[in-house]
């Protein structure tokens, strides 16, 4: 029995290798395109648990310290929390131009980054920078912070120059986009990472975190894990937040109550030294008068002294005269003695002896006399010297207190000076204080943004690379079982049908119709098998890593960690098997109802009938005579025609699925950003937009329009379905060329008050219909009825359009303008005029549509790929499936065929005799496959229900023709394939028995 | 000049590394008009011979001339040409379209030629007026193979040839298609071959090739060929 059915396969070995290829070829893609988004989920997953991608993102515009990661880090949901520090500068690495980079600390526990080359940093002044942006040979070259960067970006770094002495991939940058910034062009061209000791911040920017409890990325378990830490994550920041305010601030005022203390102290100081000034001037002062009254009594002192000094030398003098006149009297004397002596009268002589002694009391008394007055004399001089010294000392000392008080007058000049430096110091420090008062009132309570994985660029853009794929998954396997299955039918039956003589025979011999029927299932059901392991094989292991070839290449998430879902295999196999084994049993059971005797004989040739199309007269004449036949034959063989038809009209949809899906999805930027927002860019303020700022917006020359409107997130709510939802309320007058609302081809008057425009995407996924109250939430959950009045086909987004008066019905009142919707005069560099407006400080965004448009664009470019894969699939599909079925179409009919060549057909004649109905079978499964093409391309279509995109079906003219087109060169091909057979088919057939 | 002229027919099979003579050395020929049947076991090299002689095979060596012209050096198209255009074919299981009824399938023949006979009217002449919009599976055997004849004849070939026409046939049918076709051969002057494994027919021919492993055993004329109604087995 095994022996027969594995004689019978191998003489005919082409039909069932077609059949296992045709098998493997459906669970090959089943299991390749099922296995593609787990196994591309799986990557990502397991780079992110490895990364410790985070789980929420803390941003708050005070900052972040350690104190605030520890609280963070202390909630019973958060496994790790880190605080890292970034900031984007303009940096010119070793070569190359100037480029826009984030800078970013090195994170240890969350985010951590991979290194692809080189080494760790090890000291501030080395970095890692993006492996997506630096190559290896870049390694050891220099990547310097340019002059053009602002004081604050220069000051956070403790050097302008690092070393890359590395290069990284982080999880937060899988994708080629590495975001938008402020600087340079507007867009980061990578990103560097640097040591935390290479930053001067004390503070952090950021905390990124990461919850204990764990599900695979983009799972609905993640979802609901996310959803239930977001209030809890989210009050821990706010506490933190505000701790982090109050400390910021408490430590702010302490220093400022310690400064208004110096200044006090100062102030103290400097009043002592007013007073000491004053004490000054006055000591000066009284110095002046000791000074003046010294000199007064020194002039008198010295006028006395030498009034006295005069008097002295007088009675000097006087006594001299009377010295000199004693002295002549002595001579006299002696004169009058000697004369006495001269005449020797002793009676002289007593005379004489008493003169003598007179004369020599003179002589002493002139002796004492003269000494006296040499004494007085010395005296005198004496005198005179001790008051020159005297008065010179005093004349020295009143010099000196004249010099001293010069210098205490320069002094208290200095001390006035400086006092009155002093003064304005102090005045100067008092209005820094003052000012420094302000600046700790005023800063701000911090706001907090807790952001998840969704914002996160990468991460969304590689959720919705997958989800498109998903949806592929899902539907075109579905096609290719199906196709499979058609297969093995006709092979099956075609199979019994030849063996009709030989069932016939076994049964004579009496063998069980289930032992005959074995041989058959066996047949098919081990076909179905082997293609089963090598599709599953072959798809599971080759199909996904094709894919990731094309996916791959734009994120940096390494080899693809293939995920190999047995279950799917052996679901799928037992599906293939059951399909196989009941096509088969049903293509038996009808021979096995035969009576053997009957089975023996040939199967009398399906009667010739007559067709529908005979009836019409004038048209029938008409036709050629072969085409008759061959209008004949198709209709002769219902089943036959049935499987063309769906074989070619399942090429035909695939391609045309495959084509609409690329028209459907990649024009998407184009139809948003020029037909429905047209506008050159929006910008956004920090806050409400100033007069000053609309006159500056009113006196560029390059804006043509900028038209002012609110825009803001809301919740659109519509019984229990809550949606988020961007408002925007454009002031009374509609400008021209900002918005373009259009229901199909009806332009859509702008909402009045208490109506609503909604876009088409939040219509469909809402089900809310023209004339259909809805309700919008602000973020304190204040509801606003509105009335649907028109329903606008929009692609990105999903916009409501309101009138402000309808927003003026919210408890806060109308809220702040902060968005302006701007057109510039054409020829105008988008990128210099958003630079220029981003140099305002009120300005913080400035988002050009056009970029927004060439992202898209971009993102969505792996739509190509999608639509080659399909085109090869479609390819292979049309061959196997025309194949297989011309090749039973020419069996069946070989005797025909033979006939038709021995009556004379040349090659072509009778080649066209069979292939006038494959053209024929082909133009109408083209067909088919148009209608059938257009229905699946919007069941993909509806699958691709990405949350932020509305797909419009759309498919353009030339994919339709192209569809056509390409089904038609691969019936061609198999055409050009079955004319050498039919070229080898002998003659001799027409001679023998029909089978 | 003989119609038909065999001169050492040789015809050589390779079946892998094995070369199996079909025929060898047969040589005979036939005269324009006449009836000539071609008798032989199963095996002799009929149907090679037949093959040979409708422009269906080749042969290895020698010469067959038809109608002046040696066909054994001619292209396939030429091949084709002469099949189409001078060569009447009657199988053994008919090998009528299923799908088409007994005018269209005269039709599909008769669509070859330039001045083919209009198909009722040689259907006319094989006794089925009355069938002609019938598919085939609405005829009887003998029926289809007066179709098969009809679409054969419609092409007013020089040549008609027969392969085994009355076995798939009973015994009267089978006569009934062997008179018309003596009929018909009577009345156009058409060179008619029958193939056939049956000696009994041997006598209605004009000429007799007997065929015994490969080669020509022998050839005979018939003085006078006897009406079918005459010949039994």
């Amino acid at each position: 029995m095994v022996r027969s059915v594995l004689r019978e396969i191998k003489t005919s070995l082409g039909r069932y290798l077609a059949m296992v290829a045709i098998i493997g070829l459906g669970m090959g893609f089943l299991a390749g395109l099922m296995q593609t988004r787990p196994s591309m989920i799986r990557t990502w997953d397991s780079y992110a648990a490895q990364a410790a991608f985070f789980d929420w993102h803390l941003i708050s515009t005070l900052g972040w310290e350690e104190e605030d990661c520890a609280a963070v880090r202390a909630e019973s949901d958060t496994e790790k929390a880190e605080g890292t520090r970034e900031t984007d500068a303009l940096v010119l690495p070793g070569e190359g131009s100037e480029s826009a980079v984030r800078i970013c600390q090195i994170s240890r526990e969350v985010n951590v980054p991979r290194l692809t080359a080189g080494r760790l940093p090890e000291n501030a002044a080395e970095c890692l920078a993006d492996a997506g942006w630096l190559g290896e040979e870049d390694l050891g070259s220099r990547i310097v912070l340019t002059d053009n960067n602002d004081e604050d970006t220069l000051d956070a770094f403790e050097t302008r120059e690092f070393t890359v002495v590395g290069l990284a991939g982080s999880p937060l940058y899988i994708g080629t986009d590495r975001g938008n910034t402020a600087l340079g062009d507007g867009t980061l061209s990578g990103f560097i990472l640097v040591p935390e000791e290479a930053f001067s911040w004390d503070y952090y920017t950021d905390i990124y975190l990461t919850l204990t409890e764990k599900a695979e990325v983009y799972s609905a378990d993640y979802d609901s894990l996310i959803d239930r830490t977001k209030d809890p994550v989210t009050d821990a920041a706010e506490a933190a937040a505000r701790a982090r305010y109050e400390r910021v601030v408490g430590e702010a005022q302490e220093k400022l109550d310690d400064a208004r203390k110096e200044l006090e102290d100062g102030r103290k100081e400097y009043e002592d030294g007013v007073k000491d000034y004053e004490d000054g001037v006055r000591e000066y002062e009284d110095g002046v008068k000791e000074y003046e009254d010294g000199l007064k009594t020194y002039a008198e002192e010295k006028e006395d002294a030498e009034k006295e000094l005069a008097d002295a030398a007088e009675e000097l003098r006087k006594g001299r005269i009377d010295w000199m006149e004693g002295v002549e009297e002595f001579y006299r004397g002696q004169l009058s003695f000697r004369t006495l002596l001269a005449v020797p009268d002793p009676r002289l002589l007593p005379q004489a002896a008493a003169v003598y002694a007179q004369l020599a009391e003179a002589k002493m008394q002139l002796k004492l006399g003269q000494r006296e007055l040499a004494d007085g004399e010395k005296e005198l001089e004496d005198a005179r010297a001790e008051a020159d010294e005297k008065f010179a000392d005093a004349w020295q000392e009143l010099e000196d207190a004249a010099q001293e008080l010069a210098d205490g007058k320069a002094d208290l000049e200095q001390a006035k000076i400086d006092l009155a430096e002093a003064e304005e110091e102090l005045a100067d420090a008092e209005k820094k204080l003052a000012d420094a008062q302000q600046e700790v009132d005023d800063i701000e309570e911090p706001s907090v943004y807790v952001l998840d994985r969704e914002t996160n660029v990468g991460h969304a853009g590689y959720k919705s690379d997958t989800d498109v794929l998903a949806g592929i998954a899902r539907a075109f396997p579905l096609f290719f079982f199906l196709v499979a299955a058609l297969v093995c039918i006709t092979t099956m039956t075609r199979m019994v049908d030849e063996q009709r003589t030989q069932i016939g025979t076994l049964k004579a011999l009496g063998y069980g119709e289930g032992t005959i029927m074995g041989k058959f299932l066996l047949y098919s059901g081990s076909a179905a098998v082997l293609g089963c392991i090598f599709g599953f094989v072959i798809g599971s292991l080759v199909m996904p890593r094709v894919i990731w070839r094309v996916y791959g290449s734009r994120y940096s998430l390494g080899e693809l960690q293939l995920q190999i879902s047995p279950v799917l295999g052996i679901g799928a196999g037992a599906l293939y098997l059951l399909v196989s084994s009941l096509t088969t049993w049903s293509a038996c059971r009808r021979e096995l109802r035969e009576v053997p005797a009957s089975l023996l004989r040939p199967r009398a040739p399906k009667a010739g009938k007559r067709i529908l199309l005979e009836r019409i007269k004038p048209l029938w004449k008409r036709l050629p005579f072969l085409h008759k036949v061959s209008l004949r034959n198709i209709f002769r063989y219902k089943q036959r025609v049935f499987m063309m038809v769906i074989g070619i009209g399942g090429c035909t949809a695939l391609l045309l699925t495959g084509f609409g899906i690329r028209d459907t999805v990649a024009d998407i930027g184009v139809l948003q950003y020029r037909d429905v927002t047209p506008y050159d860019f929006s910008i956004t303020y920090r806050d409400a937009l100033t007069a000053e700022e609309e006159a500056f917006l009113a006196g560029q020359d390059w804006l043509e329009t900028a038209e002012p409107a609110f825009s803001g997130n809301y919740k659109l709510v519509k019984g229990n379905t809550e949606k988020s939802v961007e408002v925007i309320a454009p002031a009374e007058a509609i400008p021209e060329g900002i918005w373009l609302l259009h229901d199909g081809e009806e332009a859509l008057s702008w909402p009045e008050e208490g109506q609503a425009l909604i876009c088409r995407k939040l219509a469909q996924s809402l089900g809310v219909k023209k004339g259909e109250k809805i309700t919008l939430l602000d973020e304190d959950r204040s509801p606003i009825s509105l009335t649907v009045s028109g329903i606008f086909d929009n692609y990105i987004g999903k916009t409501v359009y309101v009138s402000q008066d309808s927003l003026k019905a919210l408890p806060g009142g109308m809220p702040e303008i902060k968005t302006v919707y701007a057109n510039c005069a054409a020829g105008t560099d988008l990128h210099a005029a958003a630079a220029r407006l981003l140099e305002r400080d009120a300005v913080i965004n400035v988002s050009i549509s056009a970029d927004k448009e060439a992202l898209i664009s971009d993102t969505l470019s792996s739509m190509n790929y999608i639509v080659m894969l399909v085109i090869l699939c479609s390819g292979v599909l049309a061959f196997i499936v025309l194949y297989n079925l011309t090749n039973i179409n020419i069996n069946e009919r070989l005797q025909e065929i033979a006939t038709v060549k021995v009556l004379g057909f040349y090659s072509l004649e009778s080649a066209w005799y069979v292939f006038r109905e494959n053209l024929l079978l082909t133009i109408l499964g083209a067909a088919a496959g148009l209608v059938l093409g257009y229905l699946l391309h919007g069941y993909v279509i509806g699958l691709l229900d990405l949350e932020e995109l509305y797909f419009e079906r759309r498919i353009i003219p030339l994919s339709y023709l192209l569809s056509v087109a390409f089904t038609f060169v691969f019936a061609l091909i198999v055409n050009v394939v079955m004319f050498f057979r039919l070229e080898r088919i002998n003659m001799a057939e027409a001679m023998k028995a029909a089978e | 000049m003989s119609f038909v002229e065999f001169r050492n027919v040789r015809k050589v099979y390779q079946m892998g590394e094995v070369q199996i003579e079909a025929l060898h050395d047969v040589s005979f020929c036939i005269e324009k008009g006449e009836i000539c049947v071609i008798v032989g076991a199963s095996g002799a090299g009929k149907t090679t011979l037949l093959n040979i002689l409708g422009g269906m095979d080749s042969l290895t060596e020698g010469s067959v001339i038809l109608d002046g012209e040696n066909i054994a050096g001619c292209s396939r198209r030429r091949l084709t040409a002469y099949r189409r255009l001078e060569v009447g074919f009657v199988f053994q299981f008919y090998n009528l379209m299923p799908n088409l009824t007994a005018a269209e399938n005269v039709e599909i023949a008769a669509q070859l030629v330039k001045d083919p006979l209009p198909a009722s009217k040689v259907l006319r002449e094989v006794g089925l007026s009355a069938r002609e919009n019938n598919f085939p599976a609405q005829l009887s055997g003998g029926e289809q193979q007066r179709v098969a004849i009809a679409r054969a004849l419609a092409k007013n070939p020089k040549l008609l040839l027969c392969d085994e026409p009355t076995g798939a046939l009973d015994y009267v049918t089978g006569k009934e298609i062997l008179k018309l076709l003596q009929d018909t051969a009577a009345r156009t002057g058409m060179t008619v071959v029958i193939i056939t494994h049956n000696t009994a027919l041997t006598a209605m021919a004009d000429r007799v090739v007997s065929i015994k492993s490969g080669t020509v055993e022998n050839i005979r004329l018939n003085e006078n060929p006897r009406p079918i109604e005459e010949i039994e087995w």
